[in-house]
């Protein structure tokens, strides 16, 4: 590894979509050409009615508006060992903010965060204590969003906490942060734990995904695993094609608005919680956002690649047995339309040291989203203990 | 193929394929658009197709193919629509000259279609104009699986193997067939195998080029030929089997990708191709570009790519433990099919085993890959049935 290639810089950028490229989106959204459908229920998947509305929806979506809202943060384009990287980051309104690392999953971005960066950056104007603010570095994960292509190498969880780490401490000068994530963003941040204990003040995972350990288990264990073989054969079938034929799905999604409109929207609609009003929790103009930058960004086959990197790479799971010693704060978020099997606190210790655990029936698998209020007030109670 | 057209009753339509103009442009109007991933970030195979390998399969199809020559082939076979249990049913339809031959009903599987089995219509039919003996003619069968190609689409759940056979029942007696044989591969060896165990009147025995015969429980001491059965069927719940996974459960979601980008459809089935052909290295060393292309056009101009996903999800509960059968059966293994079944676990299921043969090539593709073996293999299994 060269001396260049050690260098981590940042320098802020401002971020926006394409106009040829959403030019074409706009073509092919009015030459769609849709399979027949085989009913209204969800049972085989996305319901004709519902993509057909949703690529109404799309045509008719104001990507100005979106690239606006976006551009009210602070963007930046980091270059770690190589590696572009997108990040917003925003600082602190308060005496003393910690630096907190916020990490998105799949099919998520950075977006995901929009509405929770405002409460966690100055909690003093919503309703809160300035001593509880944070500085947040929210990044797309390398091959998503604006971040740029992976690396050659493979895009493990591990690979990903070594350049957030980075990151952070040689880009951002935060020797000592916090990190939360979720789905994808979770494994992560467990890795950071595990590879530096002395930076983290603590981390917050929401509802991570865990590896059976060996046996025996304990009731509740045996319980989550049997669901997650449930979950797996019914629900699994994505994972298992992005872990083993990236490319081949990716041929049909890169070309296919309408296809990654299926491929995305059903999993956001079956992973969100449900509102009073009985909608998905994940608003309909963030989840057209989405759609749009996985789109212009061009980044939905690479978007694929963490999941063959974990099954491609050696020890790319996270094994049981050695916690680290940072304080981990884990929530279960509940209420997702197709229920996710959520872990007992028994095994969450097996990986981490466990201080806090709660469960709420809400917030789905997209708490930043459906519950921002909470999800910062558990950010904030969390990491208070954990400042000095 | 000078055998007169049979003759239609009123519940059986005479179909023409015939794509209008207009939808051959769209296609290579999406073709010429196609937007490309960035190239796979591995230096072979292991995330799926290619993109280089990709981009030059659907070039030729935009540029090179053309579909006009094999409709034509095509409709040189005499071809119908029938209805039966509320779904027409397309079928090619086509009697040998010689009146003692054996009806035979030839069911493709996923993503195969009736394109694996028009180079066996004439030496099956007509075995004398290939080299064959008289004695070995059949009278040939070849309906496309509800949800594929030509046959309607189901609108409504419920189209089990058990259904289709009883509907491939039906087919062959509104032909007027009192005595007959049957043979598939994958899906349409799970559909013969169904009709086996129903055994209904008039079915003289079967033909598979893929057994369903591994033992309900896997014993714990295994022949090498029976852990290479064990491994390479581990495959599907491994590198080979996300695509059935996902048709198993969602087949709608990834059927809205491939109705909408040709890139994408080809690629999903070339993929299979790939992977399970007996190839040294890539899919066209087993197949021809046209005869990929002939396959995969078919499942595009009939935008069949979800409605034909669903056999998966109709059929969770199928596996490759199939039921033991009791009449006449005769197989071919191919040496690369995935997965490739021992001749022990063979004999256990199918007690009468009437003809067991091993071709020297070919896989999971065997209509396609190698027609001469197969139509030599069906002749050869199948003659004991003749009285």
């Amino acid at each position: 590894m060269g001396v260049t290639q050690s260098l981590v810089t940042v320098e802020p950028v401002h971020p926006g979509f394409d106009a040829a490229v959403l030019d074409d989106l706009g073509r092919r959204l009015s030459a769609v050409r849709l399979a027949p459908g085989s009913g209204t229920a969800w049972e085989q998947g996305v319901p004709r009615p519902w993509l057909t509305d949703l690529l109404a929806d799309w045509q008719q979506f104001d990507t100005g508006a979106f690239q606006a809202r976006l551009g009210q943060f602070a963007h930046f384009r980091a270059m770690v060992g190589g590696q572009p990287i997108h990040l917003v980051h925003q600082q602190g309104r308060g005496p003393a903010p910690l630096p907190l690392l916020l990490t998105h999953g799949w099919p998520g971005s950075f977006c995901e965060y929009l509405d929770l960066l405002p409460l966690l950056i100055d909690p003093g104007t919503h309703g809160g204590d300035p001593g509880d603010a944070f500085t947040v570095v929210a990044p797309s994960l390398p091959g998503f969003g604006f971040s740029g292509p992976p690396p050659a190498e493979g895009l493990t969880a591990d690979a990903v906490a070594g350049l957030w780490h980075r990151l952070m401490t040689e880009g951002l000068g935060y020797p000592r942060y916090s990190a939360h994530g979720s789905d994808l963003g979770a494994g992560i941040t467990a890795r950071l734990a595990r590879a530096h204990p002395d930076a983290m003040a603590g981390i917050h995972l929401a509802t991570p995904g865990l590896v059976a350990p060996p046996r025996p288990w304990s009731p509740a264990e045996e319980a989550h695993f049997a669901q997650v073989d449930a979950w797996t054969g019914e629900e699994g079938g994505y994972a298992h094609l992005h872990s083993t034929k990236p490319a081949t799905l990716g041929a049909a999604l890169h070309d296919s608005p309408a296809g990654l409109a299926a491929w995305i929207g059903e999993k956001i609609t079956a992973w969100s919680s449900t509102t009073a009003d009985g909608q998905p929790a994940f608003p309909r103009d963030l989840l057209l956002g989405t759609l749009t930058l996985y789109w212009v960004t061009g980044t939905i086959t690479s978007s694929l690649l963490p999941y063959w990197a974990y099954r491609h790479a050696p020890d790319a799971a996270l094994l049981p047995g050695q916690p680290a010693p940072v304080p981990t704060a884990i929530t279960i978020f509940g209420g997702e339309k197709v229920p996710f099997p959520k872990p007992p606190r028994e095994l969450a210790e097996r990986y981490f040291t466990v201080t806090t655990w709660a469960e709420y029936d809400c917030g789905g698998h997209f708490p930043a989203i459906a519950e921002p209020q909470l999800l910062a007030e558990t950010l904030r109670d969390a990491f208070r203990p954990l400042r000095s | 193929m000078t055998a007169p057209t049979p003759p239609t009753s009123a519940l059986v339509r005479p179909f023409t394929v015939s794509i209008p103009d207009s939808e051959i442009d769209d296609l290579k109007q999406r073709l010429a658009r196609t937007r490309w991933p960035d190239p796979e970030t591995v230096g072979d195979w292991s995330q799926g197709v290619r993109v280089e390998n990709a981009r030059s399969l659907a070039g030729y199809w935009e540029r090179g193919y053309d579909w006009r020559r094999f409709e034509s082939g095509l409709n040189r076979f005499p071809q119908f629509l029938t209805e039966i249990d509320g779904l027409d049913i397309h079928f090619i339809h086509v009697r040998s000259n010689n009146p003692n031959a054996m009806p035979l009903i030839l069911t493709h599987g996923w993503p195969g279609s009736i394109v694996e089995f028009l180079k066996l219509i004439g030496p099956l039919t007509d075995p004398v104009s290939f080299g064959g003996d008289a004695a070995d003619s059949f009278d040939v069968v070849v309906p496309s699986l509800p949800g594929f190609g030509f046959s309607q689409k189901p609108t409504e759940t419920g189209w089990t193997v058990s259904r289709i056979a009883r509907a491939w029942v039906e087919l062959m007696k509104r032909l007027g067939y009192t005595r007959w044989a049957a043979q598939g591969g994958d899906w349409g060896a799970v559909v013969t195998t169904a009709l086996g165990a129903m055994q209904p009147e008039g079915l003289l025995g079967i033909h598979l080029n893929t057994q369903y015969a591994f033992p309900a429980q896997i014993p714990d001491t295994l022949s090498p030929e029976q852990r290479y059965a064990v491994e390479t069927l581990a495959l599907y719940t491994g590198d080979l089997g996300g695509a059935n996974h996902l048709q198993g459960t969602k087949p709608e979601t990834v059927g809205f990708a491939l109705a909408d980008s040709p890139a994408g459809q080809a690629a999903w089935i070339y993929d299979k191709f790939q992977s399970k052909t007996d190839n040294h290295g890539l899919a066209e060393d087993a197949l021809s570009i046209d005869d990929m292309l002939d396959a995969i056009s078919l499942y595009w101009f009939t935008n069949s790519a979800a409605s034909s996903g669903r056999i998966y999800w109709e059929n969770k509960s199928a596996t490759f433990a199939g039921p033991k059968l009791t009449l006449p059966v005769a197989v071919t293994v191919f040496p690369r099919d995935i997965p490739r079944l021992p001749r022990s676990w063979i004999e256990d299921t199918y007690s009468n085993l009437i003809h067991y043969g091993e071709a020297d090539k070919g896989g999971h593709f065997a209509a396609l890959e190698q027609p001469e073996i197969l139509v030599s293999e069906i002749r050869t299994g199948l003659r004991t049935l003749r009285s």
